[in-house]
């Protein structure tokens, strides 16, 4: 009997042993937000679209903007091994290129947008317990989760975009679901033409007009205005005037001569729309609140009326540590070269080149446009403290001067970057003040620069019946702009109306004028690419000799020879190894 | 005819004997039995793998200490590396692991990961029990895919399968006691530069470097004086004042066992004492207590039940600075001590030297610094029943066993400080230092560690033979749950294996055995796996033909084949299937506050969340899969000629890593981990002993030798990306063992060809006699893209040797391993050292040594085929010489031995262990012993 029930009580042990085991092998819960239950924090859900906002970047003090007219003809590397001006003259090593992180950085916002948009989640989430508020925040995010695709996808298609080796003219691959692990297959990756990468970020926009609200400020007479929700509060978020303005470079891009085989001028007009739209924005809606297009605006104001689409922003001294010669505290990484110093005009409104300007080879740094003196630091140009007429520091940039060329920290070509500087720093101070840095993703001048493109390819310059606005009359308002501090722009502009006659005449001042108004902002690097214009040209750095009594005679030098393969930018390598149908960019083949 | 036979068989002999390895143990034959999983017994003849059995008598002719030592040389395929002298390693928090290596072992077979002990069928870490002879059983070792298969994924890597001592039915007390005592003694240990020494060669590295060299040779005259207290020109020699040479070290082992027709026991309990290396304020010391105890009986006709307990005690009492702090400073940077003084209560205390750039005293830091003392209890307890279900079906029985292991361990010491004031050559005493003389007055915790294990598992099995067939079937389930710690991690794991053998009279045997197991490591519905197994071999030798074949006594064939997962695979973090997010605050939105703000559209603002996936999921993670097949001969010539060979191969896909290097960042994953069964790695390999074992008169000889060799190769890896031309770089079909670097062609020998080749640094920074590197992908610089594989620590063979006589009374053996072939890197800082305020080790006079300069040269002190060295080595690893008395009396035996370990190395690799390249330079030493002893079994 003993035995009897010792075996029952084994075998008992083990039906026992074998019904626990389907819940042994359980382990304890994390304690982290996994797929199980983060849909139930509305915090993290939010925080997916919060987070593909927070890859933004935060200043222009990096490649992927003012340093990225070192790789053009507007401004040169300070120091000969730095890696993108390898880059830039044909030596550089496999694999770096400047832009490489921006192809992640852009697809990781992409992901979390997807992650978001999945199924409706961020949608059918409860954010707030009012009925009201939630239903406004909801679509806000929603909104905000498409415009930040298209946003990520226009960034991509800028950087990346353009003819394969295959000679098919491509866009980015197309990612607009977030992917199981198991369905990762490298091989099955492969890039979207052109025409498609544009039509998925208009539908993204589409979408995002749709959810959004107009716009981001507190109108005292806005009916939909909801505190804790919409207005001001989602300054820096993207609203219904923002996807305007998308719309408007998207569309520009596409109709750009690079990226338009067949001359389709509908594109200039879409441009055109969109561009005149958010320019009545700002004219009608913002005027009366604040926003005056004749007067000058700061680059050290992240709540500047300039401001469309801007970024967050945080205080820093990078601009001063970067621009600054060694001997006011900074390291001059890169600066202005000749020719962009060249490509500004007399204060007359007339180039350089045209005898009627005035221009004097001698004192070529007299009488020139105000906005030469705003964004360039020249030989003899002094640094004033902001708010006093004190001096802190004169330019010494003629040969044998504390700044010229051939010397440690100091600029190649005697010119050094005066854009974006806040003038109340001083590094020599007990207490050093630095400012706050913002980037304008969209800002006003530049929506007038598209309008003014794209309504002369379509219109010609000076008919503004069927916009509102004339190509003419939106380019002089750039032009006769003052800058920060005051002074007054080309008020009267006998140039502008000469080149109004001539379509060629008007393109190449729209083209000058990109140049210079948005020199140091990330634009001209693209801007020669979609125009089609020829890349490889000398650089070149101003020689300012000084004889025996101080007077300085100008010449030049060339310092470097832009040599791209391509026009092309290289899909980085990393990728191009791990998906072995993905077709690299023309000129870069060997780029694998 | 004979003639020639005696011939060849001497020739035979004298081969192997020359330099072949030797194995302790004969590959089981037709009429021995071998303990298998779960406590079963099989005479060879119905086995299917190759395994070695070991006797507690055989591990007790080793020096004692530790169990892992006993075990170099002993079976074919059983690879011990001493990586350190350090028993003293047995002391630590991390001993939850279950790897039998650590302590300064490395134990692999056959390539594999660290071997496992199978104490008793349950997974213990060894470490916590550190098992002695007296209370082992028996010990068999395998690494066969079947065999390993029957304890599910625990013995992965090959097992040690311990059966611990529990007594016999049936027989009288028997007692045995043992006692030996001996020394130890450090082996080498590479020098460091004299005082003296390190004057004249600091002073010409700071001419090298175009700095003015300190030292004059007035001062180096002086300091040959050698005077530690010298104030002006001091010179210590701080080895012979911080270290030992030799320690003591004895060991008590005491056992009884006895049983009736229905009770059995069996007690043990074992003592070790051994001093320290370093000197110190106090006795250093290591004592361990073992003991155990264990009762079983029979209960009625059907069930047998019994419990054991093993525990353990350790201390350690040491220093709480490394022991190889004496070279921490050179021999002349200040006096030992400058003067004394009293403290507040009036007694006398020391003040020490240091120096602004050296600022630490080494030998104040033992004298006067503290201690620590680390202990570690441990217990097993098991109860386990045996039942015959006879009454059911004739052979039906079952086994059921509940194991549950604790650990416990503890750092606790006083951390003292030392008086020092600064002194300087010029200027003398200076002020205090940072060494206060602070005394501690209460301990402090160095840490503590706590482990805990429950197993159990229940076996069914049916054994039946009739008409010549034998029969075997069974199932085991198995549960086990671990908790440890120190690691702050846990583990449980749940399996069931069934197996069915069948053989036919000893002569033809075939296995199976199949594996369902599963892991908390995995999701739902991925835990489990199923991986069957098969085994089938041949006696062939007791065929009726083979009866007429002269010369071959035994021949026998195996081969198993069979897949298993590998549970080292699954020991990584939980939830490496989910998908992570976490939560962080973001950028403000709205307004910005701060700097000249102009709020003309409203002042709301508010933080974002930044919500990110750190890891990404994959349900589908599951075990990885390891294919093996093993395929052997085990021979007997004329009787007295063993030879066992054993090909195998084995390859594991799906192995556990994070692919998001190998995903596109196209997807978004770039700063995310991503965990898949993904890589793969494999090898094979072939093991083979031989011995040779006669008996002429009364003199018994065997002579043995065997050899292992395999290498590991990378099949498959996350992302192996390399441009055209840099096909040097590709890393699959590699060995994960292989040193990576850059080839060196030679020294630069003049200026000219310093400016002709590439070089690895900017030229200027070049001399003559700097190292030259090969472009090896021709691009015109020399850089990372040229490193390529330029040796491998694998050894391509590994070999070991044996010889043991008896005669009459007396027994001798002696045991010897080595290896051929693989590369040791030269890269520990012995070998890198001689710029800077470091001390510089006496490699710096060797003419191998590249450039010395006081700044230290980017160029020569990379890892590069300079650095390497061919791994040839052999060592006599341990001897034993003993008397036995046989006698008539209550008191049967008594045994007088000399034991010795670690005695002789033969190499041509100089300053370090060829084994241990780290044992004297960051791990201890390796310890040459000497013990004597004398046991008595009533």
């Amino acid at each position: 009997m003993k035995t009897r029930l010792l075996h029952i009580l084994a075998g008992g042990l083990v039906l026992l042993c074998i019904a626990n085991g389907c819940n042994f092998l359980e382990p304890k819960l994390s304690g982290s937000y996994n797929d199980e239950n983060y849909t139930d924090y509305p915090q993290v859900v939010r925080g997916l679209v919060e987070h593909a906002y927070n890859l933004r970047p935060r200043t222009y003090a990096s490649i992927r903007y003012a340093a990225s007219d070192a790789l053009t003809d507007n401004a040169v590397f300070r120091s000969e091994s730095n890696a993108n001006r390898l880059y830039s003259i044909g030596s550089g090593s496999l694999g770096d290129s400047p832009f490489s992180s921006v192809w992640s950085n852009e697809y990781t916002g992409i992901y979390y947008c997807n992650l978001f948009l999945k199924d409706d989640l961020g949608y059918n989430t409860r954010y707030y317990l009012d009925a009201g508020a939630d239903e406004l925040f909801r679509k806000c995010l929603q909104g905000d989760a498409y415009a930040l695709r298209a946003w990520y996808y226009y960034s991509l298609l800028q950087h990346f975009g353009g003819e394969g080796t295959d000679g098919v003219l491509y866009g980015v691959p197309l990612v607009t679901e977030a992917i199981q692990l198991s369905e990762v297959d490298p091989a099955k990756l492969t890039r979207a033409t052109f025409d498609a990468t544009v039509e998925q970020i208009l539908s993204d926009c589409e979408k995002a007009y749709d959810l959004l609200p107009y716009n981001n400020r507190d109108y005292p007479t806005d009916p939909t205005f909801a505190v804790p929700v919409v207005g001001s509060v989602r300054y820096t978020m993207m609203d219904q005037v923002s996807v305007d303005g998308l719309r408007a470079m998207v569309y520009l891009l596409w109709a750009s001569p690079a990226f338009n085989p067949n001359g389709d001028k509908t594109r200039y007009q879409k441009a055109a729309e969109y561009a005149a739209k958010v320019i009545r924005h700002k004219l009608e809606v913002e005027g009366p609140m604040g926003f005056d297009p004749t007067k000058g605006f700061t680059w050290r104001d992240g709540n500047s009326p300039e401001a469309i689409f801007p970024s967050t922003t945080y205080s820093t001294s990078t601009y001063e540590t970067t621009f600054y010669p060694i001997g006011f505290g900074g390291s001059a990484d890169y600066s202005p070269s000749q020719d962009l110093v060249d490509a500004f005009p007399m204060a007359n409104g007339y180039p350089i080149t045209d005898p009627r300007s005035g221009y004097d080879p001698n004192a070529p740094y007299v009488g020139r446009d105000a906005r030469f003196y705003a964004d360039i630091l020249y030989d003899g140009s002094e640094i004033i403290r902001d708010g006093t007429d004190e001096v802190m520091y004169t330019i010494e940039s003629h040969e044998g001067g504390k700044d010229g060329p051939k010397l440690t920290g100091t600029s190649r070509t005697g010119y050094y970057i005066k854009k974006f500087l806040y003038s109340g720093w001083n590094s020599y101070d007990s207490n050093v003040l630095s400012n706050v840095s913002v980037v304008f993703f969209e800002r006003w001048e530049q929506m007038c620069l598209i309008f003014a493109e794209a309504a002369s390819e379509f219109l010609g310059s000076a008919e503004n019946a069927s916009l509102g606005y004339s190509a003419k009359e939106v380019l002089g308002w750039v032009r006769a702009r003052p800058t920060t501090d005051g002074t007054p722009g080309i008020t009267v502009d006998p140039y502008l109306d000469e080149c109004a006659a001539s379509p060629t005449l008007f393109r190449n001042l729209v083209r000058n004028e990109w140049r210079i108004t948005t020199c140091f902002e990330g634009t001209r690097y693209f801007d020669l690419r979609r125009w089609g214009e020829n890349l490889n040209v000398p650089v070149h750095g101003a020689v300012i000799t000084l004889s025996e009594d101080g007077t300085p005679s100008y010449g030049n030098t060339v310092l470097e020879t832009k040599n791209y393969p391509s026009p092309w930018h290289p899909i980085p390598v990393g990728d191009i190894r791990r998906c072995p149908n993905l077709v690299q960019n023309a000129g870069w083949a060997n780029w694998r | 005819m004979k003639r020639h036979y005696r011939n060849l068989i001497s020739v035979f002999a004298v081969l192997f004997t020359a330099g072949v390895t030797l194995c302790a143990q004969e590959a089981q034959r037709t009429d021995s039995l071998v303990w298998l999983p779960y406590n079963v017994s099989k005479p060879s003849g119905q086995t299917t793998g190759m395994m070695f059995s070991i006797s507690p008598q055989d591990l007790s002719r080793r020096v004692s200490g530790d169990l892992r030592s006993r075990l170099v040389g002993m079976v074919p395929g059983l690879e011990v590396t001493e990586n350190g002298g350090a028993y003293f390693g047995s002391i630590s928090s991390n001993l939850a692991s279950y790897a039998i290596g650590g302590g300064g072992y490395n134990i692999n077979m056959k390539g594999f990961g660290t071997v496992v002990a199978i104490i008793d069928d349950m997974l213990v870490p060894f470490n916590q029990l550190l098992l002695e002879p007296n209370q082992i059983e028996s010990v068999t070792v395998f690494s066969d895919v079947l065999d390993k298969s029957k304890f599910g994924p625990m013995g992965s890597n090959g097992n040690l399968y311990i059966r611990t001592h529990r007594g016999e039915y049936d027989t009288p007390l028997k007692i045995k006691t043992s006692f030996d005592s001996g020394i130890r003694l450090t082996e080498r240990i590479p020098e460091w530069l004299s005082g003296e020494e390190y004057a004249v060669y600091n002073n010409k590295a700071r001419l090298a470097a175009g700095y003015t060299p300190l030292y004059s040779d007035e001062d180096i005259a002086a300091f040959q004086e050698r005077d530690p207290y010298s104030q002006t020109t001091p010179n210590v020699d701080y080895q012979s004042l911080m270290l030992k040479r030799w320690l003591p070290t004895s060991n008590l082992n005491l056992s009884l066992s006895a049983g009736s027709h229905i009770v059995k026991y069996a007690f043990a309990l074992n003592g070790f004492h051994s001093g320290d290396i370093q000197k110190g304020s106090a006795d250093y010391f290591y004592d361990k207590i073992n003991y155990s105890g264990s009762v079983s009986s029979r209960i009625g006709r059907y069930i047998e039940a019994g419990a054991s307990f093993i525990g353990l005690f350790g201390a350690y009492k040491g220093d709480r600075t490394s022991w190889n702090s004496y070279r921490s400073v050179p021999g002349i940077a200040f006096p030992l001590t400058l003067s004394t003084t009293t403290d507040d209560n009036g007694d006398e205390v020391t003040i020490f030297g240091a120096s602004k750039v050296y600022p630490n005293n080494p030998y104040a830091a033992t004298m006067v610094g503290g201690y620590q003392t680390k202990k570690v209890r441990s217990g097993l307890f098991q109860a386990y029943v045996d039942a015959d279900f006879s009454w059911i079906l004739p052979g039906l029985k079952s086994k059921t066993s509940l194991m549950t292991n604790s650990f416990v361990y503890s750092n606790i010491g006083m951390n003292h400080d030392y008086l020092a004031y600064y002194w300087d050559k010029d200027e003398g005493v200076g002020e205090i230092s940072t060494h206060t003389g602070q005394k501690s007055t209460s301990r402090s915790l160095g840490g503590t560690a706590v482990a805990e294990n429950l197993s159990m598992y229940e076996k069914l099995y049916f054994d039946r033979t009739f008409g010549g067939h034998t029969i075997n079937l069974g199932t085991v389930l198995y549960l086990n749950r671990a908790f440890n710690q120190s690691e702050t991690d846990f583990e449980r794991y749940l399996f069931l294996v069934g197996n069915a053998d069948w053989s036919y009279g000893n002569r033809y045997a075939v296995q199976f055995n199949a594996q369902y197991s599963g892991s908390d490591r995995f999701a739902k519905g991925s835990r489990f796996g199923f991986f069957p197994s098969i085994g089938l071999s041949w006696t062939v030798s007791n065929e009726a033909f083979m009866e007429d074949v002269k010369g071959i006594t035994y021949l026998k064939l195996h081969a198993q084949a069979g897949t298993y997962p590998d549970r080292d695979n699954a020991t990584g973090s939980h939830y490496l299937y989910e998908m992570v997010y976490s939560r962080a605050s973001g950028y403000q939105y709205g307004p910005t506050s701060i700097g000249a703000a102009s709020h003309w559209f409203g002042t709301t603002n508010r933080a974002s969340v930044n919500t990110t996936t750190t890891q990404y999921g994959n349900p589908n993670l599951t075990w990885n899969t390891m294919r093996q097949i093993d395929a052997g001969i085990d021979l007997t010539l004329f009787g007295c000629l063993d030879l066992s060979a054993e090909y195998f191969t084995w390859d594991y896909t799906g192995n556990i890593a994070d692919i998001s290097g190998a995903l596109p960042s196209v997807f978004g994953f770039s700063d995310i981990v991503a965990y898949a069964n993904h890589s793969r790695q494999g090898t094979s390999g072939l093991i083979t002993a031989l011995q040779y074992h006669k008996q002429i008169g009364d003199l018994k000889l065997r002579v043995g030798a065997s050899a292992s060799t395999h290498n590991r190769i990378y099949k498959k890896i996350v992302s192996d990306f390399y441009s055209p031309g840099n096909e040097h770089l590709k890393k699959t079909g590699t060995s994960p063992y292989a040193v990576w670097g850059l080839d060196c062609i030679g020294r630069y020998t003049s200026e000219q060809q310093i400016q002709e080749n590439p070089a690895y640094v900017s030229k200027d920074l070049l001399r003559t006699g700097d190292l030259m590197y090969r472009d090896v992908n021709g691009d015109g610089t020399i850089d990372d893209n040229d490193r390529m594989v330029i040796g491998n620590t694998t050894p391509k063979l590994r070999y070991g040797v044996y010889l043991g006589l008896e005669y009459k009374g007396f027994d001798f053996e002696v045991v010897g391993t080595g290896r051929w072939g693989g590369e040791i890197e030269l890269n520990s800082d012995y070998f890198f050292n001689g710029w800077g305020t470091g001390n510089y080790s006496a490699f710096v006079k060797d003419e191998m040594y590249p450039n010395l300069s006081y700044a230290k040269s980017s160029n020569n002190f990379v890892m590069s085929s300079y650095w390497l060295t061919k791994q040839n080595w052999f060592k006599i690893q341990a001897f034993d010489v003993g008397y036995t008395f046989r006698l008539d009396k209550s008191l049967k035996e008594v045994r007088l031995d000399i034991k010795g370990e670690n005695l002789l190395t033969l190499t041509k690799v100089k300053y370090i262990d060829p084994e241990a390249p780290d044992a004297g330079v960051t791990a201890r030493p390796l310890m040459r012993v000497f013990t004597a002893g004398v046991s008595l079994n009533f």
